[in-house]
């Protein structure tokens, strides 16, 4: 298992790294949360000196950044100054509503990018894949903006979906299965938005991986000996062109908490997104930090999980190991 | 050869042995090892070995492509300078940059040693170009346009602009074919008393060097195990090595005698 | 490949003469005329009017103020209809486009400039510095881009000058790119420095600089090449997002996010769907720029 450990370790150095640099960040900041108050009368410079020595600004930029990755390894993200609350809580919430929205999104379009990508590679040339090629293509070139924009028109032109929100009024007062159906009527729109905007990626990687094996000469030498077409495909081919999807996998999942920002704002789901959005309007670095920690944390540990799923499953890495 | 040799060697060193890592050492590798000669001018000295016996680690370090770890190079008694030796490699079409043109890619010697102003590389370009056979208008022409004979030419060309006194071919010969070698051959003695060079002609093809060079070194193992006037050394070969190579040599033109 | 380019030189052409083609200049307003719906063109004997009040004024071609085409006052001409201060969307769309594009290609230069020194110093010397490059490029990559974005965005003051606010703008989304660039172009240089002709001109006594100018630098044009068709793109996609998060350029410079960020209102959506034009035309724009690149990639990989 020496691999794993090394790449333990390394996502390990490069999360440090990243607080590093998004603490180094916050601190350069020109004015903080006080700042607004400079100009304020009835505010006296004095007062605002007292405010930031007592929220601990005052001390040496080492031992601030240890209070803070400390607090961080507590699961305390500190204070957000502009919600007037610790910020772990604030942030639960939101990234439970991002997960969900981002965890649907991905599954339904890996759901949809596996097969299409597959039967997409093996009709090269023909009009399926050019459709869907085309297709793709098209989906590619279009924003997730004007996506989510175009999907409200249509939400407020018809009534048929809610116009942003998590919920519906009154949704504590209603059955587990009527919360079901109003949670998922409610999601249907920025799922949608997500998963237009993954799927056309996901299919061009896997219609690209198929591609690969499908030349390759073990997959020829396969054909030539009448194997099964259904059974090379699934048997043999599949496996051999996981490793970029593994890859890729790995990317999609690191980037569950960081994937959806616009869509939240355009179409007002309640997630991280306009959290962060409020947090940096109003300076509150607590939340802004936070955010991008964890959001940092998320895309390591994706690429992680990916490194160590494909040193499970292809033996040619295992042997490298010494 | 009473006379001061132009090249000499002692001692001539070169250690491949991979850096200490993580506190192993790992075995000592010398890829060359003890190599001492002098060759006079005007001379072509042939170098013949199997391979992995050190022969283009010798010539890399004759033509200072690499520093050797022991021993020293001497050009008539002074310390060798990188234009006094040049190097043709072992395949002269693939030391050309394809996007530049023949006159371009001959006189890039001098212009990486700045000597001269543009037009006047230009004309240093043709003149070596019209020395080793080639058109002069032809200067104008990409390089991929050219043959691999036309290659070999212009790599001699490129390499006489700086106007070395010493020529090393690193089995430039072998990838042509049988009447290409002829010419080049050729070519390389009319350059040889028009300019005073002196060659050394490395090959695995014990034949080939023996219709060029006067004496013949033989290499093993990183060591020089024989080195003897061609005649001398292919009528009676010492070592067992260049016993080897000149039986190999003999069956070759056996099995070629008939045709 | 040919009739790719010439789409995206057809798709490019109105952004950039967007000063010729716009019949108003972007932050005129006709206070008169807000959400005036698209102007409707009405053509009598093959030749265009438009109707103001119950008259027809014509629609003339080289008015005289160097633009193509206007109307004379009090009629208006909106191809695309009008915000809420009575602006030309249609002009503000092509002058958005300008910005945007501006922002993408700008952008794309500093990250392919950053791209090929990281990757060509990396590739070139090794070791020590290609080991601080390529973690640096690690954890550039680890970082969430559009988060940072907007983090570093909330670091500067969010007032700033138009001109301020689209250099930082640009800065940002470009700083992002460089991973990928310079991963590629070390690669290039990796393999491009063990060349024949590369170690050939070494034996000639070539320095660091000549051989990095004249044989290694043209090697890494085709990977340059393409990865501009893919950033500037993607580029021109975060400058969206950051106006339409009212992070990019402020009013009354347009932009084609702060434009769809207007169209997202309620009632934007509910009454004046023509808002959401400048989306639209993002689209054949991002289009052209994917297929030229896809075809690009493809011939490369031939």
């Amino acid at each position: 298992m020496k691999y794993a450990g090394r790449r333990l370790l390394h996502g390990a150095g490069l999360l440090v790294a990243v607080s590093v640099l998004s603490f180094l960040l916050a601190q350069v900041a020109p004015g903080d949360f006080y700042s607004q108050w400079r100009g304020d009368p009835r505010i006296s410079t004095a007062t605002v000196a007292a405010l930031r020595a007592q929220s601990g600004m005052a001390r040496p930029l080492p031992v601030r950044y240890g209070a803070w990755m400390a607090g961080i390894l507590r699961g305390d993200f500190g204070y957000s100054l502009a919600y007037r609350s610790p910020v772990a809580p604030l942030l639960k919430e939101r990234i439970v509503a991002t997960l969900l929205l981002t965890g649907c999104a991905t599954l339904f379009a890996w759901l949809i990018a596996i097969p299409l990508g597959i039967w997409s590679a093996t009709r090269t040339g023909m009009w399926g894949d050019r459709l869907s090629t085309a297709a793709t293509s098209l989906l590619l070139a279009i924003p997730d903006l004007v996506l989510a924009i175009a999907l409200l028109l249509l939400a407020v032109q018809t009534g048929w979906f809610p116009t942003g929100g998590k919920e519906s009024r009154g949704y504590s007062r209603m059955g587990p299965v009527q919360q079901l159906r109003d949670l998922a009527w409610h999601m249907a729109l920025p799922v949608a938005v997500l998963v237009l905007g993954l799927a056309p990626v996901l299919v061009r990687h896997v219609r690209a991986a198929m591609l690969e094996t499908l030349d390759a000469p073990f997959a020829l030498s396969a054909r030539a000996q009448g194997i099964p077409r259904r059974r090379l495909l699934f048997r043999h081919l599949l496996p051999a062109a996981l490793n970029p999807l593994v890859s890729l996998c790995g990317v999609s999942l690191g980037t569950l908490l960081s994937a959806s920002l616009l869509v939240e704002v355009a179409m007002g789901w309640p997630g991280l997104g306009p959290l962060f959005l409020e947090a940096v309007m109003a300076r509150d670095f607590a939340v802004v930090l936070a955010v991008v920690m964890l959001s940092a944390v998320f895309l390591v540990l994706g690429n992680l999980a990916a490194d160590l799923v494909l040193y499970r499953i292809d033996p040619r890495i295992r042997t490298v190991d010494g | 050869m009473e006379a001061e040799p132009l090249l000499s060697v002692r001692n001539l060193g070169r250690n491949y042995t991979a850096r200490r890592r993580w506190g192993k050492s790992a075995p000592e590798r010398w890829a060359i090892r003890g190599v001492s000669f002098e060759l006079g001018r005007e001379q072509t000295l042939g170098l013949v070995g199997p391979s992995g016996a050190g022969k283009s680690t010798l010539a890399r370090c004759l033509a200072l492509f690499e520093m050797p770890d022991s021993g020293e190079i001497l050009l008539q008694g002074r310390p060798l300078r990188r234009c006094d030796v040049q190097l043709i490699p072992q395949q002269p079409a693939a030391s050309f940059n394809p996007r530049f043109t023949a006159g371009e890619a001959v006189a890039e010697p001098l212009a990486i040693q700045k000597r001269g102003n543009r037009a006047m590389r230009w004309e240093a370009a043709r003149r070596a170009m019209d020395r080793v056979g080639l058109p002069m208008h032809a200067a104008a022409r990409p390089v991929m346009e050219f043959s691999g004979g036309e290659h070999q030419r212009l790599a001699i060309a490129r390499a006489l602009t700086l106007e070395p006194a010493l020529l090393i071919l690193d089995e430039s010969l072998s990838a042509l074919d049988t009447s290409a070698q002829c010419q080049v051959l050729d070519l390389l003695r009319a350059l040889q008393a028009e300019l005073d060079l002196t060659y050394i002609l490395i090959s695995h093809d014990l034949a080939l060097v023996e219709r060029m060079a006067g004496e013949i070194a033989v290499m093993d193992e990183g060591r020089m195990v024989e080195h003897r006037p061609s005649w001398e050394l292919v009528a009676a070969p010492r070592h067992a090595t260049t016993q080897r190579l000149v039986q190999a040599a003999l069956a070759l033109s056996a099995e070629e005698a008939p045709r | 490949m040919k009739r790719r380019c010439g789409f995206l030189a057809v798709v490019l052409a109105p952004l950039l003469l967007a000063g010729f083609l716009a019949p108003y200049p972007y932050a005129e307003q006709h206070r008169e005329h807000p959400y005036v719906p698209p102007t409707a063109v009405h053509f009598i004997r093959a030749r265009p009017f438009v109707q103001e009040d119950g008259h027809l004024y014509p629609l003339r071609l080289f008015p005289g103020n160097g633009r193509l085409f206007g109307v004379d006052p009090p009629a208006v001409v909106f191809l695309l209809g009008s915000d809420a201060y009575g602006r030309d969307v249609f002009s503000r769309l092509l002058y958005g486009g300008r910005l945007s594009l501006a922002t993408g290609l700008l952008a794309t230069l500093l990250s392919l400039a950053l791209g090929l020194a990281a990757g060509v110093v990396a590739g070139y010397f090794g070791g020590w510095w290609d080991g601080l490059l390529m973690r640096g490029g690690e954890l550039a990559m680890a970082l969430p881009w559009l988060y940072l974005l907007l983090a570093v965005r909330a670091v500067l003051p969010l007032h700033i000058s138009t001109l301020d606010s689209f250099l930082v703008s640009t800065a940002i989304i470009g700083a992002v790119g460089w991973v990928r660039p310079a991963r590629l172009i070390r690669g290039v240089v990796l393999s491009g420095k063990e060349r024949g002709f590369v170690l050939a001109a070494r034996g000639f006594g070539a320095g660091h600089g000549y051989l990095i100018r004249r044989h290694l630098l043209p090697l890494t044009a085709g990977v340059a090449g393409t990865q501009a068709t893919l950033l500037i793109p993607q580029f021109m996609l975060a400058e969206m997002a950051l106006s339409f998060l009212g992070l990019g350029v402020g009013e009354p410079v347009p932009s084609w996010g702060g434009m769809l960020n207007e169209a997202r209102q309620y009632h934007a959506l509910l009454l004046h769907g023509w808002l959401l034009a400048p989306g639209l035309a993002a689209i054949p724009v991002l289009l052209a720029f994917l297929l030229v690149a896809d075809a690009w990639l493809f011939r490369r990989s031939e």
